[in-house]
């Protein structure tokens, strides 16, 4: 029997790449997986990864900004699934600024990063809430080396995932209590971006290469630590933000 | 079959609390485990305990603040069990002087928690380094949340601790390219002496509980976490200090 069997599952920004490939892995594990996204489109290769892997899924489209259509979609999930066990916060901004200095960020780019990032992982983890006070749950925020380490270029970006670990640890430490357990994953992972850059600008991307040697696999590297993270092994573990990044951190 | 089956394993201060239960845990997973510590009666309880899960035990009286001794230890694990592949450090000083205020602390007593706890941890790694060079391998220590946080009436046991916690990191750097993954466990676990003042004189541990309310069982909380950093789940996490105590490092 898989470990997460008859577990239900809440993936924000389920749309994203690394989120389609943990929503396999988990739906692999026998997890009923929904996924939260801005739009229809945005959900088709979510919907695809799961059937891919014979699990059963649930797309809901959603703008992360709504608190009220999160606590909506949020119920239907219950209401369809019976439960809602595991909550993973994936989503980023589509504006997101990756290689912005500060003094270029806009007003509406930075309230984009902070509504889709850390404020929408609050109030999709405040309309999870009431499914988890009672029998407890698993929360994992995706978090960045980039709110740790103030790099330059990737600021705007950094100080909305600094806020997501502040909030990664008040809420475990409040919800500890509920047996909630609310961790943060800081990944490193290949994108097709990365990919692209990698085969076509070898030279851009060779200074940032881990020391472990290779760019995270989003299934492979990610997806276990996450996987992990929201199941019994690490009942014991909470309010941590975890570097999954081959050494990334250690450099910073 | 076990996840760990064929794999073999050191665990230095193989007769402590912590490390008979992590034998267990890992021996119940497959692995060979030899365990290395001050004496033959020292690691009567930990050939008990892998006894009783049915595993392969072997172990190896050996002064831990002697680098030549260590040496010869890990080669003859290495001899008898064909390799070593991880490589678990838990040893303290047995004059471990848990509650001393910096200034009485002695320069004996200081020297001890530091042969024995870093020094020796360098050590065991320089000895299984050979081992792991060629293959990749994993190295787990142990840390302590009163090494990050300076835990009053703790220093002298945190002042060593944080040393673990530097060698952890320097190592999983400069190591990374052999694909030798080295992080730290910071545990908060139940051990005899713990149990015994929990029940007589529990009010000297009145405010201390964990925020999520238990003390951390060694096999099920701290040995699964143990288990996921010695498996290829965690192949892309290394340098990492990972507190796995009820939530206590987000308290201080």
């Amino acid at each position: 029997m898989a470990e997460l069997s008859g577990k239900t599952l809440i993936i924000t920004g389920g749309g994203g790449h690394v989120a389609k490939n943990l929503a396999r892995l988990f739906a692999r594990e026998g997890a009923a997986v929904a996924g939260l996204d801005i739009s229809d489109a945005a959900l088709e290769g979510f919907t695809a990864a799961v059937k891919e892997v014979g699990g059963k899924s649930l797309a809901i489209a959603c703008d992360l900004r709504d608190w009220v259509a999160l606590k909506a979609a949020v119920d239907r999930v219950a209401k369809e699934f019976g439960s809602v066990d595991i909550l993973i916060n994936a989503a980023t901004a589509r504006t997101n600024p990756v290689f912005k200095p500060v003094e270029e960020c806009s007003h509406a780019e930075m309230t984009a990063l902070m509504e889709v990032g850390p404020n929408g992982a609050l109030g999709a983890m405040q309309a999870v809430f009431p499914y988890m006070k009672e029998k407890g749950g698993k929360i994992v925020n995706f978090g960045s080396g980039s709110g740790r380490g103030a790099l330059p270029g990737l600021g705007p970006y950094g100080i909305s995932k600094a806020a997501m670990h502040s909030l990664t640890k008040v809420a475990a430490k409040e919800w500890a209590k509920y047996r909630i357990n609310v961790n943060g994953v800081l990944p490193f992972a290949m994108t097709p971006n990365m990919a692209r850059t990698m085969k076509e600008e070898p030279e851009k991307i060779t200074a940032y290469m881990p020391p472990l040697g290779w760019a995270g696999d989003s299934e492979r590297d990610i997806g276990r630590v996450v996987l992990f993270l929201t199941s019994s092994a690490s009942d014991y573990v909470t309010g941590q933000n975890l570097p999954v990044d081959g050494g990334v951190d250690m450099m910073m | 079959m076990g996840e760990l089956t064929g794999k073999t394993l050191i665990v230095a201060g193989g007769g402590g609390h912590v490390a008979k239960a992590l034998a267990k845990v890992f021996a119940r997973e497959g692995a060979a485990v030899a365990g290395i510590d001050i004496s033959d009666a020292a690691l009567e309880g930990f050939t008990a305990a892998v006894k009783e899960v049915g595993g392969r035990s072997l172990a190896i009286a050996c002064d831990l603040r002697d680098w030549d001794a260590l040496k010869a230890a890990a080669d003859r694990v290495a001899k008898e069990f064909g390799s070593i592949d991880i490589l678990i450090y838990t040893a303290t000083a047995r004059t471990n002087p848990v509650w001393k205020g910096v200034e009485e602390c002695t320069h004996a007593e200081m020297t001890e928690l530091m042969e024995v706890g870093p020094n020796g941890n360098l050590g065991m790694m320089q000895a299984v380094f050979p081992y792991m060079k060629e293959k990749g391998g994993k190295i787990i220590n142990f840390g302590s949340g009163g090494g990050r946080n300076a835990t009053v009436g703790l220093g002298p046991y945190g002042v060593s601790k944080a040393a673990v916690h530097s060698l952890t990191k320097v190592a999983a750097k400069e190591w990374a390219k052999y694909k030798i993954n080295v992080n730290s466990i910071l545990p908060n676990a139940m051990s005899p002496n713990y149990a015994r003042t929990l029940k007589e004189e529990p009010e000297k541990l009145a405010g201390t509980m964990p925020p999520l309310g238990w003390i951390g069982d060694p096999e099920r909380d701290i040995g699964r976490v143990a288990l996921f950093l010695a498996t290829s789940a965690s192949d892309y996490v290394t340098g990492q200090n990972l507190p796995v105590d009820g939530g206590v490092d987000m308290m201080m």
